[in-house]
């Protein structure tokens, strides 16, 4: 009998060799042993390392809001993987619906198994708790750039009612700036919250689509948050604000880029 | 500040030890202290416990603390309860409580953490209590009993637990999700000191010391 319990007690002892990460010191910590960080700059890299050029189509699979769905990232990476010379898989915020660490690392277990580099923008749902911080040392900075094959990517935070709408975000002076470049082709922006919903800075709306449009490079205005698919242009200008469907809707985004020209296909996760 | 907050998590963790309630002495006169690493409350916490004379009911609180190197500075205090079913004396020194279960609050202050929604967000926008956690979860313990001292019994314990967020993620994506993902542990050491002994009105003490038979 004491023989039988000795082996019940070992089983605990067992589960605690079993994997050190699995002792939580908070569910709120921004950070843990050996987690990945600024994963986005690990995938621009990932990016850049793919000159000299096959073609220059920029491919991009978009998508957005996975927070909490879980079981649709495997169908969508899955999905992603079978489709031809994609350049680019961009999630388009939300990676996280409580700010959790162990939230991102759900996301990020599933998005790594993706065959091309991925890239997200921060939203709103990711600054909840800790997650401002923990998305700053998980994927890096909430505003960042960069350019490939010619066409400037502006993921930039837009989530102005997390910040008590107190006009400092969207930063307009760092969009100006990136949109100072001259070597550039043509501007997409990335970013979660588009300037036509409640959650985004009124007072900041029209100036900011004002910037956008003030460059006839600027192309694209990519956005998620709403949860439904919008295609349009806003104003007489040259800038085109697709919204993508949430991740718990089948139907993803696929836009094949040539010469500034962009064409959308719309794929289905479940199919 | 930081020692400060120590300090006075001490002093309640002491206080809760040597409360004079006398309804607290009759229903719950055992008392422990215990130590722990981990196990979603704080890299380190120290947990003070009341308990039933018999030992399958207790309830206390804990305090914890995650330093800037492991994710905080976090401070996150407690309230658990928890239910022992089954306490198998493996012999006259050694007891094996293989299942002990119940829930706590964890209460985590630090860093961007607010007990409330800022009020520029619309009540209800957010659904989630932004840093109050409810937690179940499942121990094991194997201890040593001391003697009749102030020290009767020393435990070392196993844990897992989840949270209410936790289950809510893993709940709708279990053929992704598995439930050993959302479950996290922690390990201590939980010291139990000897009950406080209730007299009746003759004076005559009622209660036998911990670890003796009557």
């Amino acid at each position: 009998m004491p023989r039988n319990w000795t082996i019940a007690a070992s089983i605990p002892a067992l589960f605690a060799l079993a994997g050190c990460d699995k002792f939580e010191a908070s569910p709120y910590a921004t950070s843990m042993p050996d987690m990945p960080e600024q994963v986005n700059l690990v995938n621009m890299a990932r990016l850049a390392a793919r000159e000299p050029f096959d073609d220059d189509t920029v491919t991009i699979v978009f998508t957005g809001e996975p927070q909490r769905f879980y079981e649709e990232q495997e169908a969508i990476v899955a999905k992603a993987n079978s489709i031809p010379n994609v350049d680019l898989f961009i999630l388009a915020g939300d990676i996280a619906d409580f700010g959790l660490l162990q939230e991102f690392l759900w996301t990020h277990e599933r998005m790594e198994r993706l065959t091309m580099p991925w890239l997200a923008v921060v939203g709103n749902h990711d600054l909840q708790a800790n997650g401002a911080l923990i998305f700053q040392e998980f994927f890096g900075p909430l505003d960042f750039c960069f350019t490939y094959k010619g066409y400037k990517f502006l993921f930039h935070d837009t989530n102005g009612r997390e910040y008590g709408h107190n006009g400092t975000v969207p930063r307009l002076d760092w969009l100006a700036a990136q949109m100072a470049d001259t070597m550039a082709d043509h501007f997409i922006g990335v970013s979660h919250v588009p300037p036509f919903n409640g959650d985004f800075d009124p007072a900041l709306a029209q100036p900011y689509m004002d910037q956008l449009g003030s460059d006839p490079r600027t192309i694209l205005s990519l956005h998620g948050h709403t949860g439904s698919y919008v295609d349009e242009h806003l104003n007489s200008d040259s800038v085109r604000y697709i919204v993508c469907n949430a991740m718990a809707w089948p139907e993803f985004l696929v836009l094949r880029i040539h010469n500034g020209a962009v064409s959308t296909q719309v794929m289905n996760y479940m199919e | 500040m930081r020692w400060s907050r120590t300090i006075l998590a001490w002093c309640m963790a002491l206080m809760a030890t040597t409360v004079d309630a006398q309804l607290l002495r009759k229903a719950l006169p055992g008392r422990s202290l215990a130590m722990q690493y981990a196990g979603s409350v704080g890299s380190w916490s120290i947990a003070a416990m009341r308990h039933t004379r018999n030992e399958r009911i207790g309830a206390g609180f804990s305090y914890g603390r995650t330093p800037p190197s492991q994710g905080g500075p976090l401070n996150t205090w407690a309230l658990r309860f928890m239910y022992t079913p089954w306490q198998v004396d493996l012999n006259a020194r050694w007891r094996l409580e293989p299942v002990q279960t119940g829930v706590f609050i964890g209460y985590t202050t630090g860093l961007n953490l607010g007990a409330s929604w800022p009020s520029y967000l619309e009540k209800g926008y957010y659904w989630w209590t932004p840093n109050f956690r409810q937690h179940l979860y499942l121990r094991s313990q194997l201890s040593y009993r001391a003697g009749a001292g102030f020290i009767q019994r020393i435990g070392g314990y196993f844990e897992v637990n989840t949270n209410d967020l936790y289950v809510y993620s893993w709940w709708p994506n279990r053929g992704s999700i598995s439930v050993y993902d959302i479950l996290f542990f922690g390990a201590g050491v939980q010291v139990y000191f000897k009950p406080y002994e209730v007299r009746r009105k003759s004076g005559v003490s009622s209660m036998h010391p911990q670890g003796e038979r009557p």
